[in-house]
């Protein structure tokens, strides 16, 4: 019986570990290859020199606006997180605690959770149309407003859990101290989810930072965000497979530094917003 | 310092009714208690006080204003919750500071009657811990700090001692009286606990589903209990119900079950109260209390014969259920008076009869005590 | 009377009415930005796009042009259009396929490791998190390094062990079979994720009540295990369904919906449509089918949701 569940063990754990690899490997076969010279990618080479040269070419030479899509990219998704997770948290608090008409709860959160299922690309084409329109196409205001709205769902249902965590009598004696709903906000409220906000705002600063669909209709060259560029390597005659590689490496730091430090927050986000 | 008027409050949740309707009125400095089983409302009842909910109807006035639709901040009531709700991110100084913070009061006031309200509760040397870092017994007392520092014209409390173990409960309990008549407070306090209820409130307002059963001083309400209810929820163990036929005996009132007579003693006066109220032959429920049993001289006619189901010493008393007609029966004996050797075994047979004149009559239908009738 | 806090005792008139306004200001305020937001942006677009499919659309010195055409988008798409039909085809195929397989797979794991116990449990989470987080064009880019017919990692190993390269990307009859597998490899840990929480949250004592009544693995796995896991399930391979609709960017970077129309999926089509070919009229009416559709189908997995999170242990 021992062996037995030995054996059964270890195909357990093969499997699992097996996967972990599977995972593992071409992330960092990526990540190699973009420290390795064109040549030796091409030529199919395991070990190869070390070379900085596809980062150096990537942000400092002159025909790569790398260092600008980045710059873009922060920005972007920076201004669009904050937004959204105040935004949100504001909405949670009120639709949580406050007693808005039943209709008015039920139409947000019931709505959010609707679009948020439906595929972005039937949106894109609207919004490239508004805002071509008004001659916003290509502005930071493009991108972010839609990006707010591309993560309101996700927020609104994480910001919702944390403000339902916050024990309703200590809203109440906020309310005997004295405080009107903004006080009970302001003083009580948000220091108390000031944790969950900022779990949220790592995931939202994921999702923005990934977002493709969008980005590539509605920024132009100048504000082109790092996924756009990193497609972008792909579509020349002669693809850069060193500096797609590097691209790559370098659009995936702010992911990793999550998992690295907010392991268990990106786990309850997504818990959270998957069974919502 | 606040005089509190309920009229005609009643509170309903959709279809289910809370409160059908019921009229309080609550005097300037007393410490009314609001007791009753789970369900009776009387949380509610404290939190239409306290504006966190509103009522179906009627109207509440403080002092002459009414405040029926005001918010909770604007009514200058402090509240002490059952988990106390303490801010978690805020320092025990602060916790009890800030509704003053929010009413603007100056900084160097609000310090000092901070600094106060902390010597009062022994919180000294506690200001600048957050509520995490303190006891059980410490938080609440922070709790009662935050409202002491208002100095409202009205103290709610919700359950406040249910969360504390015993022995501090009983400490706190008074510490809290203290308090109340300290500061000349009018408090409302409620409990699903009589013994907390008798022993802090200068009146009581025992609720059952909503409704007022009885308001009094707590001597009232366990010498003359208005109904069935208020009886059996006073007084712990629990009175002692017996039904049966009413019969005279010349002035003797007796209590006819089948083929068992029993004798009800009563001085010449009591007994002609009875005789007023009630007729030959009513179907009645007697009510004795534990502690107003006596032995009788052996087997003597119209005496209980009970036979001894268990005992339990406590020390000072002695409880022993027994076996009474079908019924089990509870009996508080001083055990003092019984002697140490003197414990009756299971399965003895003991002879007893109510004390003369503390029994009591009810209505069988409705419950009410037909002597107050 | 006053007390010393200087407050009137009762309460003023004004005062109170103060608060009420307040209070009544902010729950508006704060919805506002929320309902804005996705008024202008999410509602507003729709009816955009039902205006819009209704006429065609020509561009002339950069500003829109609209012809009005009543229903002939709809009526070319329903009766001539190839194209989108058979990205409908293929969206579903990938969509249940990719499904099943992150379901076994993610299911098969998560029993694993609930039954197996802790070994590096940290470390295995934090590696399951990658595929999750990282962002999609990035995984596209990886896996279109990997599936290179030239020079792509697999194909090195392929040829090592002596056989032809395969072109995974090129070939037609592979294309849909690789996008499929990049999508697996995404989502088997968010699957995973969820249900080894679900597993986790199971009361073990049922289990040691049934360890007397049951005979080994694969009984306890298909009386016990998969009964009580089942609304879990459902939830989760329901949820991984609609939101596998959704995917655009891998494609984008591993084919264009090539080779043909391969690993043609609907969202890449009306992409083309719209910008690729600049037919807006067009590709709004195809939004709008492909929306109503969508919108069935969520409803429809709505219900089914509803009856199963009742009984879901996650």
């Amino acid at each position: 019986m021992n062996i037995q569940k030995h054996g059964g063990k270890i195909a357990a754990n093969s499997l699992v570990w097996g996967y972990a690899l599977i995972i593992l490997v071409p992330i960092i076969w990526v990540v190699s290859n973009s420290f390795k010279r064109q040549i030796d990618i091409l030529t199919g080479k395991t070990f190869a020199p070390f070379t900085w040269s596809n980062y150096e070419s990537l942000l400092f030479s002159r025909q790569s606006d790398f260092l600008g899509n980045l710059l873009n990219s922060v920005i972007i998704s920076s201004i669009a997180t904050t937004a959204v997770i105040m935004i949100a948290t504001m909405a949670a608090y009120t639709l949580v605690r406050l007693n808005p008409p039943k209709w008015v709860k039920w139409m947000l959160l019931g709505w959010a959770l609707f679009f948020h299922m439906l595929p972005t690309l039937t949106f894109v084409g609207s919004w490239f149309i508004m805002f071509s329109s008004v001659g916003l196409h290509g502005t930071y205001f493009a991108m972010i407003s839609t990006l707010i709205v591309m993560n309101l769902p996700v927020a609104l249902f994480l910001m919702v859990t944390f403000t339902e965590a916050v024990p309703v009598e200590i809203i109440q004696a906020a309310r005997m101290d004295g405080c009107n709903s903004r006080q009970t906000f302001f003083q009580v409220v948000f220091p108390l989810v000031r944790g969950g906000m900022i779990a949220a705002a790592a995931l939202v600063f994921i999702f923005a930072w990934s977002d493709f669909s969008v980005a590539v209709v509605l920024t132009s060259k100048d504000t082109m965000t790092v996924p756009v560029a990193i497609a972008t390597f792909a579509q020349e005659f002669e693809i850069k497979y060193g500096e797609m590689a590097a691209g790559s490496v370098l659009s995936m730091i702010p992911a990793i530094t999550l998992i690295l430090f907010g392991q268990k927050f990106v786990v309850r986000g997504l818990l959270a917003g998957a069974v919502k | 310092m606040a005089q509190v008027n309920l009229n005609s409050i009643s509170k309903a949740y959709g279809a289910a009714v809370i409160i059908p309707g019921l009229d309080l009125e609550i005097h300037d400095g007393e410490f009314i208690a609001l007791v009753g089983p789970s369900g009776s409302g009387k949380s509610t009842l404290l939190r239409l006080i306290a504006g966190l909910e509103d009522v179906t109807s009627g109207a509440i006035k403080v002092d002459g204003d009414d405040i029926t639709n005001s918010d909770p901040s604007d009514r200058d009531m402090a509240m002490v919750f059952q988990s106390y709700a303490l801010y978690p991110h805020m320092t025990v100084a602060d916790n009890m500071g800030f509704a003053l913070k929010m009413r603007k009061m100056d900084a160097g006031e609000i310090a000092e009657r901070v600094a106060s309200a902390v010597k009062m509760l022994d919180l000294t040397g506690m200001e600048d811990r957050k509520p995490s870092q303190l006891s059980g017994g410490q938080r609440q007392r922070v709790a009662m700090g935050r409202a002491i520092v208002r100095n409202p014209s009205l103290f709610l409390f919700d359950e406040p001692l249910s969360n504390l173990d015993a022995k501090l409960r009983t400490k706190t309990r008074l510490e809290i009286r203290e308090l109340h008549d300290r500061l000349g407070a009018t408090s409302v306090f409620v409990t699903h606990d009589q013994v907390e209820a008798m022993t802090m409130a200068d009146r009581i307002v025992l609720l059952d589903h909503g409704v007022i059963k009885q308001v009094g001083p707590p001597q009232e309400l366990y010498y003359h209990p208005k109904n069935k209810f208020v009886a059996s929820f006073i007084g712990s163990p629990e009175m002692n119900f017996l039904s049966g036929k009413i019969a005279f005996s010349g002035d003797k009132v007796a209590l006819v079950s089948g083929e068992a007579t029993w004798d009800l003693p009563c001085s010449a006066a009591y007994c002609k109260q009875v005789q007023s109220k009630v007729s030959e032959g009513d179907l009645v429920d007697i009510g004795v209390r534990p502690e107003h049993f006596e032995f009788t001289k052996d087997n003597a006619k119209g005496s209980f014969e009970i036979v001894v189901k268990a005992t339990e010493f406590t020390g000072q008393d002695l409880f022993i259920a027994a076996d009474f007609s079908g019924k089990v029966v509870a009996m508080n004996v001083d055990s003092l008076k019984l002697g140490e050797n003197k414990v009756p075994k299971n399965g003895s047979t003991l002879y007893v009869s109510p004390v003369a004149d503390q029994w009591h009559l009810f209505d069988s239908e409705t419950g009410s005590n037909l002597k107050l009738a | 009377m006053s007390n010393s806090i200087g407050m009137k005792s009762g309460n003023s008139q004004s005062g109170k009415r103060n608060t009420e306004k307040a209070n009544r200001q902010w729950l508006w305020i704060s919805i506002a930005p929320a309902v804005i937001f996705l008024a202008a942006l999410t509602i507003f677009p729709i009816f955009n796009l039902i205006g819009l499919s209704v006429h065609a659309v020509e561009w002339e010195g950069g500003k829109a042009v609209y012809d009005y055409v009543g229903m002939r988008n709809f009526k070319d798409l329903f009766a001539q259009d190839p194209v989108f039909w058979v990205g409908v085809k293929n969206t579903i195929v990938f969509a249940v396929c990719a499904v099943t397989f992150q379901m076994l797979l993610g299911f098969s794991m998560a029993l694993a490791v609930s039954r197996a116990g802790q070994v590096g449990r940290g470390i295995l989470t934090t590696i399951f998190l990658l595929p999750i987080v990282l962002p999609p064009i990035v995984i596209g880019a990886m896996w279109r390094l990997l599936m290179g017919r030239d020079f792509g990692a697999l194909n090195g190993i392929v040829t090592s062990l002596g056989f032809a390269p395969v072109d995974w990307l090129g070939n037609p009859s592979l294309a849909l079979a690789s996008v499929i597998f990049v999508d697996v490899w995404h989502w088997t840990p968010f699957v995973f994720l969820l249900i080894l929480a679900g597993l986790e949250s199971l009361d073990q004592e049922v289990f040691e009540a049934a360890k007397l009544d049951v005979k080994g693995f694969w009984q306890e796995l298909k009386f016990i295990t998969l009964p009580l896991m089942m609304p879990t399930i459902i939830i989760t391979m329901v949820l991984r369904i609609i939101l596998s609709f959704k995917v655009f960017d891998e494609i984008y970077l591993l084919t264009s919906g090539g080779p043909g129309t391969a690993t043609e999926v609907v969202n890449f089509t009306i992409y083309r449509v719209f910008f690729g070919q600049d037919r807006v009229g067009a590709g709004s009416a195809m939004s709008i089918v492909t929306l109503v559709g969508l919108v069935l189908l969520i409803t429809f997995s709505q219900v089914i949701m509803r009856r199963f999170r009742k009984g879901a242990s996650v």
